[in-house]
């Protein structure tokens, strides 16, 4: 269970990053850092 | 219990003051584990840790970059020797800077009674999986803050001047350095230095929320040296900051460096798959 949910955070985190910063940036493009 | 108060964990020793154990029956994000840890530790041995357990690793790694800067000039500027130089350069940048941090934490981790208990250095555990997803989360929502901030105060040039990854070449060369350098070994470097080494070193002489707000504001600025405008730097060094917020107070309710490296390995590799697959 706890693998489980694991696995669907991250697969819900990914989705929710790309998409935010598809927005963020406004026209799409993507921008990116690292720490 | 709170959807962040997980059951205690079955592979922490219940006696074990560095795993956080007393404090098993408090809500996750309420834990103040690391401020026990300092306390404890400095009744144990009052002894200061001393300026070089701080200043040692910021200077060498200001050294470490300038210097990784000449060579990177001398480099050949296309071909093989470009791409194969630069590779050993990145490798090389971090594998020194780990062998410094070594060398700066073995005597403060011979006194604290080893790397786990001195400076929170440890395995991953199963029980991590929770302040992993959420430090993630909490990282990332910082990071679309200040996207947004920056978008609306500059237009998206502040976006586009802090961006300080790229594909290098596109071949499988520099694509395995990129992985290995921002997914690995940049994450337990820079964890094990600015939330291991200062954030402890700072908690010594002041409380928790100063230490990591001045180790965070270090975080950042060691980062701005990445981009060309002051603009970018500002976003940049806030963005990672985000990242470097989040990641003490992950040390914080868990005495330990594992969440936080794994949530710095995520936030890059995460980087890093966008700019490889969608760049």
């Amino acid at each position: 269970m706890a693998i489980a949910g694991a696995v669907l955070g991250v697969v819900d985190i990914a989705i929710f990053v790309i998409l935010v910063v598809a927005v963020a940036n406004g026209d799409g493009s993507f921008y990116f850092n690292v720490g | 219990m709170t959807a962040l108060a997980p059951r205690p964990s079955g592979d922490a020793p219940a006696t074990d003051p560095a795993a956080g154990a007393p404090q098993a029956g408090r809500a996750l994000l309420e834990r103040t584990v690391l401020d026990e840890q300092v306390a404890a530790a400095k009744q144990a041995d009052p002894r200061s840790w001393g300026v070089h357990s701080w200043l040692g690793p910021l200077l060498s790694l200001a050294a470490l970059i300038v210097g990784s800067g000449f060579v990177a000039a001398a480099l050949p500027e296309e071909g093989a020797g470009e791409t194969f130089g630069l590779a050993a350069l990145s490798i090389g940048l971090e594998l020194v800077l780990l062998a410094v941090l070594v060398a700066f934490g073995r005597p403060l981790a011979a006194r604290g009674g080893g790397w786990r208990r001195a400076l929170g250095l440890d395995r991953v555990r199963r029980s991590d999986w929770l302040p992993w997803i959420t430090g993630v989360g909490f990282a990332y929502l910082g990071r679309t803050v200040v996207a947004t901030l920056a978008l609306v105060l500059s237009g998206g040039t502040a976006l586009r001047e802090a961006s300080n990854i790229s594909g290098g070449d596109g071949s499988v060369v520099s694509i395995v350095v990129l992985v290995l350098v921002a997914v690995v070994l940049a994450p337990v470097a820079e964890e094990l230095m600015f939330r291991g080494l200062i954030l402890r070193t700072f908690m010594r002489r002041m409380s928790f929320w100063p230490a990591a707000v001045l180790s965070t504001l270090l975080f950042g600025g060691f980062h701005v040296y990445e981009v060309d405008t002051v603009a970018g730097a500002v976003t940049l060094a806030a963005s990672v900051g985000m990242l470097g917020l989040v990641n003490c107070y992950l040390v914080r309710i868990t005495g330990r460096l594992t969440p936080g490296i794994m949530v710095h390995a995520t936030y890059n590799a995460l980087a890093v798959a966008v700019v490889l697959l969608l760049g």
